[in-house]
């Protein structure tokens, strides 16, 4: 029996490609690797899958059954090779040695099996011509072949899950678990080649075996296998809902339109409508695949959509960090975390945020020049720990270095660079809670997080530093005791420092001449002068309210190009009041020095008159007591008179210049006073003028010359008993003594006419007198002057015209020891 | 599953590479930071230990070029009366292990190997694995489970320590002989090695080179004659030997190593390597990686894959380099205080006596090694390598001054020897004195017969060849300063069975090629008459 192999290309072409395939495959392995065992075992196993292939090729083609019948036995016992060299490969790939009888007893089987085939058809009996082509049937020791092979696929399948079991490495075990399913495929196959009545399919099972195989071998970081399992998921649903729609129209379009062919405007509408709902229909067969089947990834891919949304609103640095750490932490499901920032201004590291990493309450923060970090700036991939033993870069990192890492347990460095690549910080991961390593898959979306983790700080930085330099600005403006107002072109106010709001309260928004009550804006205001040219400040001093202020005014551009105007105003009333103070006793220094160097002229004068003198006063009085005639004597009692008020004036003048030795004792001022006014108690009663005392009792003693300080209340009384009897017929005249801190001060009140302000300043000069009609000598003030001065006192008057004048007289207290 | 076992398991062809030979691709800046770091580690480490105290002083250096000026060149002589004791007290950190040197000069070198300077030098050990097995960057042809022929001497010398760690600590290799028969004379663990490796094959092969050339010389030699004996029929050695046998009759030529064991790697070091390089090649079936080695550092320098220039490790020694030169006397003064250059300092074509800074808490600083190298090129683009790469040149006080025109080293002569093609057993050079003028005498053991004057002059000749000096003697003294005296066939085994029988350390069972003892020489000439 015969038929055309060719008539069925779909059936003849399968053991092609699976022979092409195959032979790229082996040469794949040939180069890809190293010569160990496994891999010759692998390579093994390729090439039979190949000839296994070849043969069933050759079957397929035969052009009739009896040739069939040969290539068949021959395949079969291929097969068995093949999966007998898979098996041999799982062993030595594993390492399991004790599997080694196994072995012995199958390539034993072997030598018997081809002795069977070559000689009895107990392998294969015969072939069937179905509508596809050749379909063979076993015979008995055929059906144990294929058992046989089942185990070794099985037993391989075993062997290496047993070493996914004892396996730690997080890498390893996803490459095992590729291994692993491989032979699912070939075992599937099998059966449905065994129990079914379907087209061959161990064949493409056998391939994807070799295929997945390969990969694993010749590639080792793999895309994660759940990731793949996965997308095929979200593959198939989206088959099923793509075919159930698409057969479903075209089903219900025949039988509705009683048409076998569905015209092609059919299938196109159909097409369309599908596409259109296609892509919401896959994003939720994502979502629903990712829930059932993926957890973590799911919600650590829904954290990183929160990732932009939480950290866009956070401007506080620390905070940031620390929302950053608890973002990823929770995302990547990691036991510990640390941010690291690289300060700007010494290029440091410092710890910005932590979550739950070892030791770093001990703040043990990897030094900046560490090599990590050095290296992390030009290369900047993440960065494990395992790859700190094999960068060679990072061959300085020290072993106190590493143990300091180790014992922080940091599994993964991932760089955060800015916009213009420079590092600006690291982010730190200690070991996932898993227990499993960092996936490659985990290491991209970090990468790509990373990016915006470092524009996010980045922004948060700079608004920190925006925040700083306005809180430095404010301080620093707040802490100036002068006012600082800033005003903007409209003349509105826009700043005023903590003493503007002390001294005129806040007044932000309010036009600025008004606020400080002018009519109209300053003619000087450079508010809209051109901004390029170069201004100079101007300063003046004006008053606002009662108060005084220099004022120094400038402009600042803003950043649009327009000016604002800058008012620095300093409060000199207190200094102007100070420097009128100042004044006041520049002009009593000046009035002692003129009154000691008029005393130096007046002694020297005193002392000339005063022989001269004596010889006038002596030979008129001597021609008086003489019998002379009446109007020589009246000549004579003129000379004697005059003589007399110039040796007055001359005695005083002697007062003035203290000519003579002044003699200090304790005494009670009160007394000196009493003593004083009992002189003139006769002539103060002829003129009316009431004499009032008020005297405290609890004076203390001082130690005071008792003539001239009694010389110096006289003068003072007299002058006060002649201003009162100057303008009126009776006055008063009020005496107060009191002891105020460490001084004792009498003050003599009259009521008399005042003296004119203008002459106040002049009343102490000497020869200065108002009376100089009435025979006063200007001299008495002056020694009263002297006299106080003398004994480090002072005397000094207030005056009010038409209503009196008082004179005060401070002596300091000196206590008797 | 030992450390790095578990690397090659789980990591790619790439990962393996970066770990243990992408040193190669540092650029010398980075080489120098790298140097610079750990040097300040170290001298943090050891400052306070007594050795430390005792070479630096009190105060310690704050940077490298502090460190060139306060800290005096040493030698093995600053540190004898405590490393020869093997004082743990003195050092700075608990060591792994004491290993000597082959005790060549007249004495064992004890040195201390720490924990983390042995890790060190393994992984360069491995990274020299797999850059002999490849010709190719990047390509990693070393399986952890590899079977690795060593002959080697075994611990406690230092490459033996070396390879005995790695095997038991970091990486699970199949040495060739198993590593538990070190109490074993070594020529019979040779016969051992041979033997198993014949039943189970060979993946990379550490040994002197003058051994592998020795091995390779007999086989060729004795496969004539070899009889089969029951012990070869062996299903394993007659499936090496068969497949061997009918490739050396199809290339009609004896049966050579390489026909028995088409090994991937082959490591060696010493002197002789360079000499041996296409000898090692033609029996052995592999160009040999040439890697530089002594007791105070395992694996200072090796080549790359292509087998060029030597390249320094950079995380083993802190490095620095006297330029030298063979004719100053000061140089050589024990005392002296030369000053030094560093690796990005150092001229192509230039010769350099190393000093070098053992890190990670060792003891030798600034430790004058007295041996001389030159840099052959400062780059290699054509490999895409940027670090110096250098040739050993001699050892300092191994060489012999003719009437002070050149200065013959044990290489050169050596190189001249194995240039002439003259099968010999082995030789010793020394100067002797002929009316006032010095000549080079060579007692040599030659396997064939060959005439005194001619062999003379093709030593010359040769010598012309590879130093250049060498050529001006003639010119200048107007005479040819070969002088060679044959020895008797026999004459340096029946030397070797007598320092054996006395009980003679390794280093010394042979004389050495380069001024051996007069009382030495004597004794071959003895031996040689007798033989007579």
């Amino acid at each position: 029996m015969s038929m055309n192999p060719f008539s069925n290309p779909s059936y003849l072409m399968p053991p092609l490609v699976s022979l092409f395939v195959s032979l790229i495959l082996a040469v794949v392995i040939w180069r890809g690797t190293s010569r160990q065992r496994s891999s010759l075992l692998f390579l093994g196993f390729l090439l039979g899958l190949g000839l296994t292939s070849a043969l069933i090729f050759g079957m397929r083609s035969s052009g009739d059954v009896y040739q069939a019948v040969v290539f068949l036995r021959v395949a079969n016992v291929a097969g068995f090779v093949t999966f007998l060299l898979y098996y041999h490969f799982t062993i030595v790939y594993t390492k399991r040695s004790e599997k080694r009888y196994v072995l012995l007893t199958s390539y034993l089987l072997l030598i018997v099996l081809v002795g069977i085939a070559l000689t009895t058809n107990l392998i294969a009996e015969r072939v069937r011509v179905e509508s596809y082509g050749y379909a063979g049937e076993l015979g008995p020791v055929g059906s144990a072949m294929v058992l046989v092979i089942m185990l070794f696929i099985i037993g391989g399948a075993y062997n290496l899950f047993k070493m996914y079991r004892a396996s730690l490495s997080y890498e390893e075990r996803n490459r095992l678990l590729y291994l692993i399913i491989g032979p699912v495929f070939p075992i599937v196959g099998g059966f449905l080649d065994a129990f079914t009545n379907l087209p061959p399919a161990a064949i493409w099972g056998n391939l994807i075996c070799g295929i997945i195989s390969t990969v694993v071998i010749v590639r080792y970081h793999l895309l994660d296998i759940r990731v793949v399992i996965r997308k095929s998921l979200v593959f198939m649903l989206m088959s099923v809902f793509v075919a159930i729609p698409y057969v479903g129209t075209l089903f219900s379009l025949a039988y509705f339109f009683n048409t076998r062919a569905t015209p092609w405007w059919v299938h196109s509408i159909v097409i369309l409508l599908l596409a259109v709902a296609l892509r919401p229909l896959y994003s939720w067969a994502q979502q629903m695949v990712d829930r059932a089947f993926y957890r973590d990834r799911y919600n650590y891919l829904r954290a990183l959509q929160q990732f932009s949304q939480e950290t866009q609103s956070v401007e506080n640095l620390n905070e940031l960090g620390s929302t950053l750490v608890h973002l990823v932490v929770g995302a990547l499901r990691t036991s510990s975390a640390c941010l690291l920032l690289v300060t700007q201004e010494e290029n440091n590291l410092v710890l910005l945020s932590s979550f739950c990493l070892n030791d770093t309450s001990s703040k043990v923060v990897p030094r900046n020049i560490n090599p990590i970090f050095k290296w992390l700036e030009p290369y900047g991939d993440t960065l494990s720990s395992k790859d700190l033993c094999n960068v060679p870069q990072l061959r300085s990192l020290t072993i106190r270095e590493k143990r300091d890492l180790e014992r922080m347990g940091v599994e993964l460095y991932v760089p955060l660079k800015n916009r213009e690549g420079k590092l600006s910080g690291v982010l730190l991961l200690g070991t996932k809670l898993s227990q499993q390593s960092y996936s490659d898959e985990d290491k991209q979306l970090l990468t790509a997080l990373s990016g915006q983790m470092a524009m996010a700080l980045e922004n948060a930085r700079l608004y920190d530093d925006a925040r700083k330099v306005r809180e430095n600005l404010e301080t620093w403006l707040n802490g100036m005791s002068d006012c600082v107002i800033i005003v903007s072109s409209d003349y509105k106010i826009q700043f005023t420092n903590r003493a503007s709001i002390e001294g005129f309260s806040s007044r932000i928004g309010q036009i600025c001449w008004q606020t400080f009550g002018r009519d109209t804006n300053c003619s000087f205001c450079p508010i809209h002068s051109n901004p390029n040219d170069n201004m100079r400040e101007m300063r003046y001093t004006g008053s606002i309210g009662d108060r005084q202020y220099d004022i120094v005014v400038g402009t600042l551009i803003n950043p649009g190009g327009s000016l604002s105007v800058i008012e620095v105003l300093r409060d000199i009333t207190e200094r102007k009041r100070l420097e009128d103070r100042e004044k006041q006793m520049q002009r009593e220094l000046n009035l002692a020095r003129r009154l000691a160097s008029i005393g130096e002229l007046a002694a020297g004068i005193a002392h000339e008159i005063n022989n001269p003198l004596t010889g006038i006063l002596g030979f008129s009085e001597y021609l008086l007591r003489k019998n002379t005639d009446k109007n020589t004597r009246e000549d004579l009692k003129v000379i004697y008179d005059e003589a007399m008020r110039a040796a007055n004036v001359v005695n005083n003048l002697r007062t003035f210049a203290r000519s003579y030795d002044s003699k200090k004792e304790f005494a009670n001022i009160n007394d000196i006073l009493k003593k004083a006014l009992e002189l003139r108690t006769y002539e103060m009663r002829n003129s009316n003028i009431e004499v009032v005392t008020e005297l405290a009792s609890d004076l203390p003693l001082i130690k005071v010359d008792f003539h001239q300080l009694q010389q110096v209340f006289i003068n003072i009384v007299m002058n006060a008993e002649q201003a009162i009897t100057e303008t009126k017929s009776y006055g008063k005249l009020s005496i107060v003594t009191k002891k105020i801190k460490n001084f004792v001060r009498i003050s003599f009140t009259d009521d008399g006419p005042g003296i004119p302000a203008e002459l106040l300043d002049k009343i102490f000069d000497p020869f200065f007198s108002t009376k100089t009609e009435s025979g006063g000598t200007g001299l008495g003030l002056s020694i009263c002057h002297g006299i106080v001065t003398e004994h480090g006192g002072k005397i000094y008057t207030q005056s009010k015209l038409g209503k009196g004048t008082t004179f005060f007289v401070e002596l300091p207290v000196k206590l008797k020891r | 599953m030992l450390s790095e076992d578990r690397y090659f398991k789980t990591e790619s062809a790439s990962e393996l590479w970066q770990r243990y030979c992408s040193f190669i691709d540092l650029s010398i800046e980075e080489f120098m930071e790298i140097q610079k770091e750990l040097l300040m580690d170290e001298i943090e480490r050891v400052a306070d230990s007594m050795l430390g105290r005792r070479i630096i002083g009190k105060e310690k250096p704050k940077d490298v070029n502090e460190f060139r000026r306060m800290v005096p060149l040493t030698t093995y002589d600053d540190y004898k009366p405590y490393l020869s004791e093997r004082r743990e007290d003195v050092l700075a950190i608990k060591p792994h292990g004491w290993c000597h040197s082959s005790g060549r000069g007249g004495s064992y070198k004890w040195i201390p190997y720490g924990s983390e300077y042995l890790e060190r030098n393994i992984k360069s050990l491995i990274g020299g694995f797999i850059l002999a097995a490849t010709d190719t960057k990047g390509k990693v042809n070393v399986a952890p489970d590899a079977r690795f022929l060593i002959l080697l001497p075994p611990a406690p010398y230092g490459s033996g320590y070396t390879v005995q760690s790695m095997n038991q600590e970091f990486l699970s290799l199949r040495c060739i002989p198993p590593l538990e028969t070190t109490e074993m004379e070594f020529q019979d663990r040779l016969k051992l090695g041979f033997e198993i490796a014949l039943k189970e094959g060979v993946d990379i092969i550490g040994a002197i080179a003058s051994v592998l050339v020795n091995m390779g010389e007999r086989m060729s030699e004795q496969a004539q004659t070899t009889k089969f004996s029951a012990s070869m029929l062996h299903p394993k050695i007659l499936s090496r030997v068969i497949p061997a046998l009918l490739r050396s009759k199809r290339e009609k030529r004896a049966i050579l190593p390489k026909d028995l064991w088409p090994s991937k790697a082959i490591m060696t070091g010493g002197v002789d390597t360079a000499i041996y390089r296409d000898n090692i090649a033609y029996y052995w079936g592999n160009k040999p990686l040439e890697f530089y080695g002594c007791v105070e550092v395992n694996i200072l320098a090796k080549q790359a894959w292509n087998k060029k220039g030597m390249l320094f490790s950079p995380d083993n020694v802190f490095l620095e380099f006297i330029p030298y030169d063979a004719r100053s006397a000061q140089q050589n003064a024990k005392d002296s205080q030369p000053a030094t250059v560093l690796l990005n300092e150092v001229e192509e074509d230039k010769l350099y006596e190393i000093v070098l800074t053992q890190l990670w808490g060792m003891p030798l600083l600034r430790y004058r090694l007295k041996d001389v190298i030159r840099f052959i090129s400062m780059r290699d683009d054509e490999a895409g390598i940027n670090l110096p790469q250098f040739v050993f040149q001699r050892r300092i006080g191994e060489d012999i001054n003719l009437g002070a025109l050149a200065t013959l080293d044990e290489k050169t002569i050596w190189q001249a020897i194995a240039n002439t093609g003259v099968k010999y057993a082995d030789w010793s050079a020394c100067k002797e004195y002929e009316q006032d003028n010095s000549f080079l005498r060579i007692y040599i053991e030659l396997k064939e017969e060959k005439d005194t004057a001619e062999l003379e002059a093709m030593i010359d000749e040769q010598l012309k060849i590879v130093d250049t000096d060498y050529k001006d003697i003639e010119a200048y003294l107007n005479m040819q300063p070969v002088r060679v005296t044959f020895l008797a066939p026999g004459t340096f085994q029946r030397y070797r069975e007598e320092k054996t029988k006395e009980g003679a350390d390794l280093a010394n069972l042979k004389p050495a090629h380069i001024n051996a003892p007069e009382v030495v020489i004597q004794r071959l000439l003895q031996l040689s008459r007798t033989i007579d």
